[in-house]
C-alpha cells in the first residue's frame, strides 16, 4: 500500500526572541509586547519588534510613530490573452479557490479576490494564454521608536491571503538579524488560532499568550495552548487585567497543557489610560501597579530569552 | 428577514457582548431570529448562551496535498513551485507540511509521476444549539491551525440562514471575528446592516477605519456603536466625527460599566445579567436605533 507523506515540519525558529500572543482579541497583545520592547530598550538592549497582526497592525499606533519605507508585497494574478486562449478550459478546472468561471464566448474571467495567486492556471494552460499580472497582497513598513526598529505588516484592504505577509516579513526579518545587531526579536500576532497566527509563532520557540480570568479569555487560552503545544513553542502565559475575576480557571487551563504563568498584571486604569493614548506604561506611569508587573515580567523574560 | 452583523476591526472592544445583548433585546421584543457566531478560531457566544446542543457535524473546508510516497520519483518540482513553503525534503522523500498547505493543488499540476492527490481534509466543525431564550446559534468551529477561516464563517452563515428561512425569522445576528481579513470579509458578505463596535483608544480608532474601509467596498450600510465612550471623550468626539464623514449613522454609545465586566465573568450577557445598569439601559436605546435605522431604509 503507498504511503501518504504530510507531516508538520516545523520551521526554524530564530534565537533570543518571543513572540505575544492570546487566542482572543482585546486581551492585551500589544500592550504587552510594546511595554517589553520598551523594557529591554532602557535596559540597553537593542529591539527589533515584529507587529505580525496583519489585519489589524497598531504595534505603530500604539507607539505613536509614523510607517515610513512602504515595500509592496506582491504576487500572482492571471491575465487571459484572448487571442491564444483556445477555451479548453483546464485553468478553470485547475482553480481550486474558484476563482475563475469561463463564460460561454470569452477567455475565463476572474475573481481576483479570491485568487491565491498559486499561479496552477498558468501551469495547466497548453496555449500560453496566461499572463503574469502582478497584485498587491499588502506592505511591509519600517518604524522607529527611540532606539527600537520596528517592521509592521500589513494586509491591504479586501485582502484575504495574508500568508504573503507574514513570509515577507520572516525574510526581513532574517536580513535585519543575520549580523546579529539585534539583542532580542519581539513578535506581535493576530489573535485567533488560524495560519497567520501559526506562522508567526513559527519566528520563535518561546510564546507568550495573554489572557484574562474570564470564562472567555480562559476558553481562547487553551485554543492557543494547543497550538502552542503543536508546534513545539514554549509558552508562559501573561494574566492580565488580574483581579476582575476568577483566576483558577486560567490555572486550571495552564495546568492541564503544563504552562506556567509567568505574571499576573492587575487591573489597572492607569494602564487602560495609557493604552487609549497610545504610551507605553512603563515611561507613562512607571509607578502605576501595571508598570511595576511589567518591570517584573521583562526580569523573568531577560532570563529566559538572553 | 434581515441580516446584521457585528464586527469591530480591534478585537476585545465588545463585540460579543453587543452580539448576544441584541440577542436577548431581539426576543425580549417579540422577533424571532437565529444567531450566528462567526468567531470561528475563538467562538465565545456559545459561551454565554445555555441550551441544549441540537446539531454538530464536522465539515471540510480545505483541502491538503498528499504524497505517494511510492510513485513519487523525488524530482523536487512540487518543493520548488510551491509558494506557501509546504513542500519540505527529508533524503529522497518529499513531505507535505499539513499545517502550511492551503491545497491549491499546483504541486499535482506540476508533478510528472502523478503521485499527488488533492483531498478535503476535516478541519471545521458546526454546532446548532436550541438556546433557553428561545433562539437558535450556530456556531463554527476552526480546527486548530487550520486553513480556511474564510470558507467555515460562510458554512456557517448558510446554516444559520437556512434555519432562518425555516422559522420564517425577522432577524439573522451574526458575531463577526476581530480582524479585517479573510474571516471578517465572509463574514460581513451578503449582510443587510453591520454594526461596528469601537471604543475610544487609538488601536480601536486606526482599526475600525480599515474594517469600515472593507465595509464600504462591499456597499453595505453600517452603524457605530462606541463602547466605554466616557473614558477618552476628546477620542469620542474624534470617532463621531469619522462616523459622519464616512457616511456611518452613530447607533449609540455604551458608557464604561463595571457590570459588564462582572457579567462577563460570570459568563452572562449584561442586559441580563444587570438590566438596570447604565451599559444595560445603552444597549437597550442602542438596539431600538438600530431596528428604527434598518425600518427606515439607513
Amino acid at each position: 500500500m503507498a504511503t501518504e507523506s504530510s507531516s508538520l515540519a516545523l520551521k526554524e525558529r530564530f534565537p533570543s526572541s518571543f513572540s505575544v500572543t492570546g487566542g482572543k482579541g482585546g486581551t492585551g497583545k500589544s500592550t504587552v509586547a510594546v511595554n517589553l520592547a520598551v523594557s529591554f530598550m532602557l535596559d540597553g538592549k537593542k529591539v527589533l519588534l515584529v507587529d505580525a497582526d496583519v489585519d489589524s497592525p497598531n504595534i505603530a499606533v500604539l507607539l505613536n510613530v509614523e510607517k515610513r519605507n512602504q515595500r509592496r508585497v506582491t504576487g500572482f494574478l492571471p491575465e487571459f490573452d484572448a487571442e491564444k486562449c483556445t477555451h479548453c478550459g483546464k485553468c478553470v478546472e485547475a482553480c481550486r479557490a474558484h476563482a475563475l468561471i469561463l463564460p460561454e464566448d470569452r477567455p475565463p474571467m476572474l475573481f481576483p479576490d479570491i485568487c491565491s495567486g498559486c499561479e496552477a492556471c498558468r501551469y495547466v494552460c497548453p496555449s500560453d494564454a496566461v499572463r503574469e499580472k502582478s497584485k498587491t497582497h499588502g506592505y511591509v513598513y519600517d518604524a522607529q521608536y527611540k532606539d527600537i526598529d520596528i517592521l509592521v505588516g500589513e494586509l491591504e484592504i479586501t485582502e484575504i491571503e495574508a500568508v504573503p505577509i507574514l513570509q515577507a516579513l520572516r525574510e526581513e526579518v532574517e536580513k535585519k538579524t543575520r549580523n546579529g545587531s539585534y539583542d532580542v526579536l519581539i513578535v506581535d500576532t493576530s489573535p485567533g488560532a488560524h495560519c497567520g497566527v501559526l506562522r508567526a509563532l513559527e519566528f520563535s520557540d518561546i510564546a507568550l499568550p495573554v489572557t484574562e480570568p474570564t470564562p472567555l479569555g480562559t476558553h481562547d487560552l487553551d485554543l492557543i495552548l494547543q497550538l502552542t503545544s503543536i508546534l513545539k513553542v514554549k509558552p508562559y502565559v501573561v494574566l492580565n487585567r488580574a483581579g476582575i475575576g476568577d483566576e483558577e480557571i486560567v490555572e486550571r487551563v495552564c495546568e492541564k497543557h503544563s504552562a506556567e504563568i509567568v505574571s499576573r498584571i492587575p487591573f489597572d486604569m492607569g494602564l487602560f489610560e495609557c493604552y487609549a493614548r497610545s504610551t507605553p506604561v512603563v515611561t507613562s506611569k512607571p509607578d502605576s501597579p501595571s508598570a511595576k508587573a511589567f518591570r517584573e515580567l521583562y526580569e523573568k523574560i531577560r532570563e529566559l530569552v538572553l | 428577514m434581515i441580516e446584521i452583523v457585528i464586527v469591530s476591526g480591534k478585537g476585545g472592544t465588545g463585540k460579543t457582548t453587543v452580539a448576544s445583548s441584541f440577542a436577548l433585546l431581539a426576543k425580549s421584543k417579540g422577533y424571532s431570529l437565529v444567531v450566528a457566531d462567526t468567531d470561528v478560531d475563538a467562538p465565545n457566544l456559545a459561551l454565554l448562551v445555555s441550551g441544549e446542543i441540537v446539531n454538530r457535524k464536522t465539515v471540510q473546508v480545505s483541502e491538503k496535498a498528499f504524497i505517494d510516497r511510492d510513485a513519487c520519483v523525488s524530482c523536487g518540482k512540487c518543493m520548488d513551485v510551491c509558494k506557501f513553503d509546504a513542500v519540505r525534503r527529508d533524503g529522497e522523500d518529499y513531505i507535505i507540511n499539513r499545517l502550511y498547505c492551503e491545497g491549491c493543488g499546483l504541486c499535482q499540476v506540476v508533478c510528472p509521476a502523478d503521485a499527488i492527490e488533492i483531498k478535503p481534509v476535516d478541519n471545521g466543525e458546526i454546532t446548532t444549539l436550541k438556546a433557553n431564550d428561545g433562539f437558535t446559534l450556530v456556531t463554527g468551529h476552526l480546527m486548530i491551525g487550520e486553513t480556511g477561516s474564510g470558507k467555515i464563517v460562510s458554512e456557517v452563515k448558510e446554516e444559520a440562514r437556512r434555519l432562518a428561512a425555516e422559522v420564517d425569522a425577522d432577524l439573522l445576528v451574526v458575531d463577526g471575528p476581530p480582524g479585517s481579513g479573510c474571516a471578517a470579509i465572509a463574514s460581513i458578505s451578503g449582510a443587510n446592516y453591520v454594526v461596528t463596535v469601537t471604543e475610544p483608544t487609538m488601536a480601536a480608532r486606526h482599526d475600525v477605519d480599515r474594517m469600515i474601509s472593507v465595509v464600504k467596498h462591499f456597499g453595505i450600510p453600517f452603524g457605530v456603536v462606541i463602547n466605554k465612550h466616557d473614558i477618552f471623550p476628546e477620542m469620542t468626539s474624534q470617532l463621531k466625527e469619522y462616523t459622519r464623514e464616512v457616511g456611518g449613522v452613530l447607533l449609540g454609545e455604551i458608557p464604561a460599566d463595571e457590570n459588564v465586566v462582572h457579567a462577563v465573568v460570570n459568563n452572562r450577557s449584561v442586559v441580563e445579567y444587570a438590566p438596570s445598569s447604565p451599559a444595560s439601559k445603552a444597549l437597550a436605546k442602542i438596539f431600538d436605533a438600530l431596528i428604527e435605522t434598518i425600518n427606515s431604509g439607513g
